[in-house]
């Protein structure tokens, strides 16, 4: 509140100094809210992304762009979840000492709902958005307002073994049980010892497979309106009983009900699996001679469908956006990086360092889709979103990925485990915490 | 406190005055020449305590206002003025945060830009545990994981300690210091260091069960070998912990009660079972009530090494707290998790302590 009030106080001739510069921010239909001037220092904290010295590369670009904003790079816990919770402290307790953060993507509905970000749409011209895919601006928003805007993305992926495929004379699979089919062949070759590696693990990367493959078989697990548990289907029911399958028939290690994307992607690389499921950053890794034993063998296709249904199957919507913390005492420096963070040259520098750009013109350049297989391969894949447009998504989230995990571990049988997931997820659907 | 074992024990009437209860109790009675004893306001008054008619009014008479000098008050005075800074500190990073976690499970909260806002007064946090299978679940994990574990580490702590203090002389100095590794360890990275070995590809403990038995074990991948690895890294580390109270009780036990035992025709069993581990309760008391307080939070491992899985099968309450907190961002119902989980490890330590006193009561005065 006093922040307001001194943003209010300092209003005048913070306007005055914007129009004298000329640089007002264009066409919004509501003024934009005095946020300070657009100079200063601020403090950027995000987990480490790209190749290293990235987040750095980027800063120093924009500030030679930009020298009267000097930019701190705070680097953030390389976990999800820790970082959700020391921001929370950060924030509620009412520290202004971060400026700006990189959010997941799945975290601005929550955030809107806590006033853990500052809402963007009095500070930003309308047509900012119209950089961004719909579907990717939309999940940015709570209540009809952005929360965040998006800096790089992600999706999801299938890597395979070209030289294996050439060996036995086998087709890049276009469904799961063709998937599952082929990798047999190949083990039972002795080629391979695993068929298939993903993220099967009890955490929030096992609702992303979840999600993308009930979507490629025409399933879901809440219903668009968020009101109510779409577990119990005939599809999801397809889905999970294939999954149980491909573990019966040592298609997938037993241990992928442990697999987070390190397990997955280390075994991937050490040449013991056919086929891998992993975030863009795979086809990098599983191609780099320094960590990996396949280098050069590893092939990139969208992910798998299920018999019947459309080809390609869709990838699961990942990535981070920029976000600001309503206690900034910046915002106006803020708000000046963000813009160019998601402009056209920050945008083209992530991009030719293989992070997926957010930003249409950038992600469908056909030039910079030439040097990258990746980038051509996300513009083309469908995309399917998790449910997190919900503020409770974390504990939808929860009621997913336990329920499948502890089906796939043999603990509960998979009538059973979608029954007591629409239980977890219904009691969030209906607001109880617990 | 003071209704505990003294109180018309035969042998309290050989022994000194039973004004102690707990640890030291059971040395002092087993000694020819008890030490001097008693709480700080008597030991300006040995005439006062030598007095005192031995047995149960002893207990009663600490009860009694102790006549105080105008010395003795002023340094009472100024011991408060000294240690008010110190309280001060205590008050602040200590009671402030328990008190205000209470008062957020007992109100609703909104996280906001602003802080925390508490409003109004509900127990609908605690009726939501209580309705909640989830809740339930981690409340039983965690205390089967504790019972388990503390046994367990128990056992062989004591068992080690018994070795400790064979061994003797230097050997005895670089055995404690290897077997305090592990509990030097950072928890987090111990954790992290099984969760490489349990690795269900490359870990080199599921190659060992593969070259053993033909088919490689799923550490934590499966529900109950994850619970049972998790207890084996929890052992791992808190065994010497339990090792070292012992082997110090067991170094401050008088050589002569063995040495009696012996000479009654004793054998080293029954030296052993009837004379030096009853005498060594004190002590495994001590162990075992911090190893409770430590067990029932137990946070890092599973959440370095299972993430409460699979499925829910290590989700203890502490790690349930954090995600209802931190992941959900629910903070009443979360600090309703903490707040119960806190009292509910407190009533367990004192039904703990009091079946504790009590059975030794009877005991001495069977004897």
């Amino acid at each position: 509140m006093s922040i307001r009030r001194a943003a209010a106080l300092c209003a005048v001739p913070v306007l005055l100094a914007a129009a004298a510069c000329g640089s007002g921010v264009g066409s919004a239909t509501v003024d934009p809210r005095d946020v300070g001037p657009a100079s200063g220092a601020i403090t950027w904290y995000a987990i480490n992304f790209g190749p290293e010295g990235l987040p750095q590369k980027l800063i120093d670009a924009f500030e030679k762009k930009h020298p009267e904003i000097s930019v701190t790079y705070q680097a953030a816990p390389n976990n999800t979840d820790t970082m959700r919770a020391t921001l929370t402290t950060e924030i509620s307790g009412g520290s202004g000492s971060i400026d700006v953060f990189n959010g997941d993507l799945i975290w601005p509905a929550q955030f809107g709902r806590s006033e853990l970000a500052m809402p963007l749409d009095e500070h930003l011209p309308d047509d900012f958005w119209d950089r961004y895919p719909e579907q990717r601006s939309e999940l940015t928003e709570y209540r009809g307002d952005h929360v965040a805007a998006p800096l790089y993305a992600d999706a999801g992926f299938l890597y395979y073994r070209k030289d294996l495929l050439e060996k036995h004379d086998l087709p890049v699979p276009r469904t799961w049980e063709e998937l599952a089919k082929t990798a047999r062949t190949i083990q039972d070759a002795g080629d391979a010892k695993y068929g298939y590696v993903g993220q099967w693990a009890n955490y929030e990367g096992l609702s992303v497979n979840w999600t993308e493959m009930t979507a490629a078989a025409g399933g879901r697990s809440v219903s668009d309106d968020h009101e109510s548990c779409t577990m119990e289907t005939q599809e999801n029911r397809r889905v999970l009983d294939f999954m149980r399958g491909m573990l019966d028939d040592e298609v997938a290690p037993s241990a992928i009900t442990s697999f987070q994307e390190p397990q997955s992607l280390q075994t991937f690389v050490e040449g013991d699996a056919v086929f891998h499921r992993n975030w863009a950053h795979g086809f990098g890794e599983s191609n780099n001679p320094e960590i990996s034993a396949v280098a050069g063998k590893v092939g990139i296709a969208p992910l798998p469908t299920f018999e019947g249904e459309d080809h390609p199957g869709p990838s699961a919507m990942g990535g981070w956006n920029l976000m600001v913390n309503p206690h900034s005492e910046s915002v106006g420096a803020v708000l000046t990086f963000i813009k160019w963070m998601t402009g056209d040259e920050a945008q083209r520098m992530l991009a030719e360092n293989a992070v997926l750009p957010t930003v249409s013109d950038v992600l469908n350049d056909k030039e910079l889709q030439r040097d990258d297989p990746v980038l051509a391969a996300a513009a083309e894949v469908p995309m399917v979103a998790r449910p997190a447009l919900f503020p409770r998504y974390a504990q939808v989230s929860y009621g997913m990925f336990t329920n499948i995990n502890g089906s796939l571990a043999g603990t509960t049988p998979p009538g059973a485990a979608l029954r007591a997931a629409c239980d977890d997820i219904e009691r969030a659907l209906e607001g109880n915490a617990l | 406190m003071s209704d505990t074992p003294p109180e018309g024990t035969p042998s309290a009437a050989a022994g000194p005055p039973g004004e102690d209860d707990g640890h030291t109790l059971a040395y002092g009675r087993s000694r020819h020449h008890p030490p001097p004893r008693g709480g700080p306001a008597e030991v300006g008054q040995p005439a006062e305590a030598a007095g005192q008619p031995p047995g149960g009014p002893g207990g009663r008479s600490r009860l009694r206002p102790p006549q105080r000098s105008v010395l003795e008050r002023r340094f009472a005075r100024l011991g408060w003025a000294f240690a008010l800074p110190g309280l001060f500190v205590v008050l602040a990073v200590t009671l402030f945060p328990i008190v205000f976690s209470v008062a957020m499970s007992l109100s609703d909260v909104d996280v906001s830009a602003g802080g925390f806002s508490l409003s109004g007064f509900t127990t609908g946090h605690y009726g939501l545990l209580l309705g909640s299978e989830r809740w339930r679940h981690a409340l039983v994990f965690t205390v089967l994981y504790t019972i388990g574990t503390v046994v367990a580490e128990l056992i062989l702590g004591t068992l080690i300690a018994l070795v400790l203090e064979r061994l003797g002389g230097v050997g005895r100095s670089w055995m404690m210091a290897l077997l305090l590794l592990p509990w030097a360890m950072i928890t987090v990275v111990s954790a992290q260091l099984w969760a490489y070995m349990y690795n269900g590809v490359y870990g080199i403990l599921t190659a060992a069960s593969e070259s053993v038995t033909g088919e490689p074990v799923q550490f934590l991948g499966t529900r109950f070998p994850a619970i049972i690895s998790m207890a084996v890294a929890d052992v791992w580390k808190t065994t010497p912990f339990v090792a070292i109270i012992v082997l110090a009780g067991l170094m401050m036990l008088p050589t002569d009660v063995t040495e009696a035992a012996r000479v009654d025709g004793a054998g080293a069993w029954t030296a052993f079972w009837r004379v030096r581990l009853p005498l060594l309760r004190p002590a495994l008391t001590i162990a075992v009530l911090f190893r409770i307080l430590q067990a029932f939070g137990i946070f890092d491992l599973p959440f370095v090494l299972t993430g409460g899985g699979p499925g829910d099968a290590t989700e203890s309450l502490a790690l349930l707290g954090w995600h209802v907190m931190f992941t959900n961002l629910d903070f009443g119902p979360g600090a309703a998790v903490a707040a119960s989980t806190a009292a509910l490890v407190l009533v367990g330590c004192l039904l703990f302590l009091r079946a504790f006193r009590s059975q030794v009561g009877e005991e001495e005065a069977g004897t």
